[in-house]
């Protein structure tokens, strides 16, 4: 049968939004020394103190290439969506295609100019002080992902289901040689399928709620015992990690059994309708934690389950989000070259059903909560900590908020009391990465 | 996914070959066919002017690389017109005789010139200028040619006049408009009354506000008698007064149409399974109104949204807005959106050293921007009209600044912020 193919990747010019200097212009001037007409442009603005630059962003499906009625305009294999001047009129249609700023008309020419990122080298990047705008290398991002996807046809969650996504991006990693744990929780039906269909081509058992590690500890000793490497992977929801199976859970961290715990936590008991979970937001609607008179969702702060692993000095402890697969992907390695004790990776996977938001925007969401500081990204081993992704700048929370039906209801007092609460676990783990700062590894386990 | 569709695009145009690249997004393998009346390699008329101005080469002016129309899975037959389609047995009839069968059938046959309504007992040659074919018969004529007419000051009248000026200095071209403006619906008055100083002062002429009504033979050459009782004579006549939808190969198709067929926001036509982009196209606009709009983008994506629906993904055109850029003797010409105030239109203007920025506003929002000899950035300011960007507050900035301020605000509103 055949397997899921992935898309190819290509590297990318990115820039930070408006965190240029004031009157700084080196990429552009950069661009202007290797060819005649910058293809990159500043937006200096001192007015509204905006600070910031644009380039093209290489489309997949370019509306310029679309327009151009010369056919100057081609999509190269590599990505680069590259205009042959040679072949502009200077009609400019592709100007009027393209909304992102990505193409120069130059009157003097008559004719246009647009990146096609200097075979790979960008002048601009290199000549950029502050590190602001970045050639991306995003290309290799899909090494990761090597395995072959891990469901057969027929996955019955929800579309747009940010589970399912963590699941096949672990499995990729992970590969076949695994035994997969799951609890009763969406996932399970993931594993185990529904009624006689299987969706996953791995070994799967579904343990109860309260016992998944303890059944973990019994299968990896004896697959230990027998010489096998296949390893042991959970893939367990919030409701199972953090309050029903929480206990067995700490002994298996606090003995070092030789397993990979994943918790993808999507705040709730989503598959039996939307109950809270200790680890729902603050302030977020739940089936139990309604909005009315007197009642304004849930009235306290998440439990961080990560931490409390952590707090253990775990082999291995990471928070992990479906909108950033590398840094997953990266951690999950880490999890997997633990030797001598358990891995625990805390999967941040929005459920856009129970959270009230639309169907496409699972990977949004998480990527927000990223941004705006709600969900931290960081990395603890044997209880040393570092931010995998730090946020100095963070996204005002109320981008977060108002994209998803659960948080509509908060006001500005609710609103600061969930920053405060975000702040409060950003700073918490900001505080160990400075106090406990990670060491560097050990040869064995580093990729 | 649904069994193999067998899809069939009448024409090879912007349109036509934006649908092809949208059905193969997801649809690798799905026969598609493509016919052009015209024996050529895919172009767009866009490119004739250019290449009668001599800036281009007319071996390097095809849409896509040959593969891209002749693989496993894609044909193009040119050259074999279509004379019908019948809609209830599903295959379009070609002059030649064969019958193509379709699952799914886009109508992207382009526009045509319009003709204009003179007396010519004469029969005098009446060059049209739309097709390679046009050029090329134009061309054989130009040699000699001293003194030309050029019937109608749109985009292609103007395009024309500037190509024939710029490849033989001598050339005396007198551009005909009925209007009292060049360029008129495309530019405002003012903009359009600089564009025509700067003609005229590389000796282009022009008699606006009137038209012509007869011709006459005289020799070797002709005289066109206009409506103003003047006359002109000259070798060599080109109508450019516009161009409509080609459809008349559609009578008895049982397709709805106005001036063009009509199209709903995922470009289907009245008939199941039959769908319509680019200028033959009559559809919805970016605020509501249904109408035809024959510019390249337009045709693009009309195109990609025709494609995306005939290979069942469901995706909805955001509506054409005018959008319009005029480069001509190293000036460069932007108009976006509405041209002239409307009512309760405030009117916001600023002119210095050859620039005019304008900025049409609908209380806090764009309607319509034009800048004449600055940089400008017509696809942001498309994006802030069509997204209804607040902008008033930086209105100034606006005028001060285009290029930057419209990517600004554009952009912001691209993040996700208020």
């Amino acid at each position: 049968m055949a397997t899921l193919t992935l898309p190819v990747l290509h590297d990318t010019l990115t820039t930070e939004w408006g965190a240029c200097p004031p009157g700084c212009h080196a990429c552009v001037d950069a661009c202007a020394d290797h060819r005649a007409v910058p293809r990159i442009a500043t937006l200096d603005l001192p007015l509204v103190s905006f600070h910031g630059a644009v380039v093209c962003g290489q489309c997949g499906e370019p509306a310029c290439r679309d327009a151009c009625p010369t056919g100057a305009i081609t999509r190269e294999e590599t990505g680069v969506v590259r205009l042959d001047e040679g072949r502009c009129v200077g009609c400019g249609a592709c100007a009027v295609a393209c909304v992102w700023g990505g193409i120069t008309l130059d009157p003097q020419s008559g004719r246009a100019a647009k990146c096609d990122t200097c075979a790979g080298h960008p002048a601009c990047a290199g000549a950029c002080p502050t590190g602001t705008l970045r050639w991306v290398e995003t290309s290799g991002l899909l090494r990761h992902f090597g395995h072959p996807d891990p469901f057969t046809k027929g996955v019955s969650l929800c579309p747009g289901c940010a589970a399912e996504l963590g699941f096949r991006m672990a499995f990729r990693v992970i590969g076949p040689d695994a035994v997969v744990f799951v609890a009763p929780g969406c996932a399970c039906m993931l594993a185990c399928g529904l009624g006689t269909a299987a969706t996953t081509r791995l070994p799967s058992v579904l343990s109860l709620m309260t016992n998944v590690p303890s059944l973990m500890t019994g299968v990896a000793r004896q697959l230990k015992r027998s010489g096998a490497r296949t390893r042991c992977v959970a893939f367990a929801g919030d409701g199972t990690t953090a309050d029903v199976g929480f206990q067995p859970l700490s002994g298996a961290a606090e003995r070092g059994e030789h397993i990979v715990y994943i918790c993808y936590d999507n705040e709730g008991y989503m598959n039996t309708g939307v109950q809270r979970s200790s680890t729902t937001l603050r302030g977020a609607r739940t089936m139990t934690t309604p909005v009315g008179p007197g009642r304004a969702g849930k009235p306290q702060a998440p439990k961080d389950v990560a931490l409390l692993m952590a707090m253990h000095a775990t082999a291995y402890v990471a928070t992990a989000s479906v909108s950033h697969p590398e840094d997953f992907a990266i951690k999950l390695q880490r999890a997997l070259a633990v030797e001598d004790g358990l891995a625990y990776v805390h999967l941040y996977a929005p459920c856009h059903v129970g959270w009230q938001a639309p169907m496409d925007s699972a990977l949004e969401i998480a990527r927000l909560a990223v941004e705006t500081r709600v969900f931290p990204l960081w990395e603890a081993r044997r209880g040393r900590f570092r931010l995998t992704h730090p946020i100095p700048r963070p996204r005002p929370l109320e981008d977060f908020a108002g994209i998803m039906g659960r948080l509509r209801h908060l006001g500005p007092a609710g609103l600061e009391t969930l920053g405060r609460t975000v702040e409060d676990r950003y700073r918490r783990v900001e505080a160990l990465c400075s106090a406990l700062p990670w060491e560097a590894p050990g040869a064995d386990d580093e990729q | 996914m649904t069994a193999t569709l067998r899809h069939v695009i009448i024409g090879a145009g912007t349109a036509a070959l934006a649908a092809v690249e949208a059905i193969r997004v997801g649809r690798h393998a799905d026969p598609i066919t493509l016919i052009s009346a015209e024996a050529e390699t895919p172009y767009s008329p866009t490119v004739l002017p250019h290449l009668l101005a001599g800036r281009i080469a007319e071996s390097r002016i095809a849409l896509r690389p040959p593969a891209f129309v002749a693989s496993a899975a894609t044909r193009l037959l040119a050259g074999d017109p279509v004379v019908g389609i019948d809609a209830g047995r599903r295959v379009v009839r070609l002059a030649g005789g064969a019958q193509l069968p379709w699952d799914r059938l886009l109508v992207a046959s382009g526009s045509e010139p319009v003709a204009p309504a003179l007396l010519n007992p004469d029969g005098v040659p009446l060059y049209t200028f739309t097709r390679l074919a046009d050029l090329r018969a134009l061309r054989a004529r130009l040699d000699g040619t001293r003194t030309v007419a050029v019937l109608g000051a749109g985009l292609i009248g103007m395009e024309l006049a500037e190509a024939l000026v710029h490849r033989s200095t001598y050339a005396e071209v007198t551009v005909v408009e009925q209007e009292p403006q060049v360029l008129p619906v495309a530019f405002s008055r003012e903009d359009a009354d600089s564009v025509r100083d700067l003609f005229q002062s590389r000796g282009l002429r022009f008699r606006l506000g009137c038209r012509a009504v007869a011709l006459e033979r005289r020799g070797a050459a002709a005289v066109v008698t206009l409506s103003d009782g003047s006359a002109l004579e000259v070798d060599l006549v080109v109508a450019c007064i516009g161009v409509r939808p080609r459809l008349g190969f559609l009578d008895r198709s049982g397709i709805a149409a106005r001036r063009g067929l009509l199209v709903d926001h995922r470009m289907a036509t009245s008939v199941p399974g039959i769908y319509a982009a680019g200028d033959v196209a009559e559809g919805p606009s970016a605020d509501g109104t249904i109408g035809c709009h024959a510019v390249l983008p337009a045709a693009a994506g009309q195109g990609r949204v025709a494609g995306a629906n005939m290979a069942e993904r469901r995706v909805e055109y955001e509506g054409w807005l005018p959008a319009n850029v005029f480069s001509f003797f190293g000036r460069l010409l932007v108009s976006v959106g509405v041209t002239e105030a409307g009512e309760g239109h405030a009117r916001l203007e600023r002119v210095s050293d050859g620039q005019r920025g304008r900025l049409l506003l609908d209380g806090d929002r764009l309607v319509g921007a034009s800048f004449a000899g600055m940089p400008a950035d017509p696809g942001a300011l498309c994006w802030l009209i069509r997204e209804r960007v607040p902008v008033k507050r930086h209105a100034d900035l606006l005028l001060d600044r285009p290029l930057e301020a419209s990517r600004w605000l554009a952009a912001r509103t691209q993040r996700g912020a208020a």
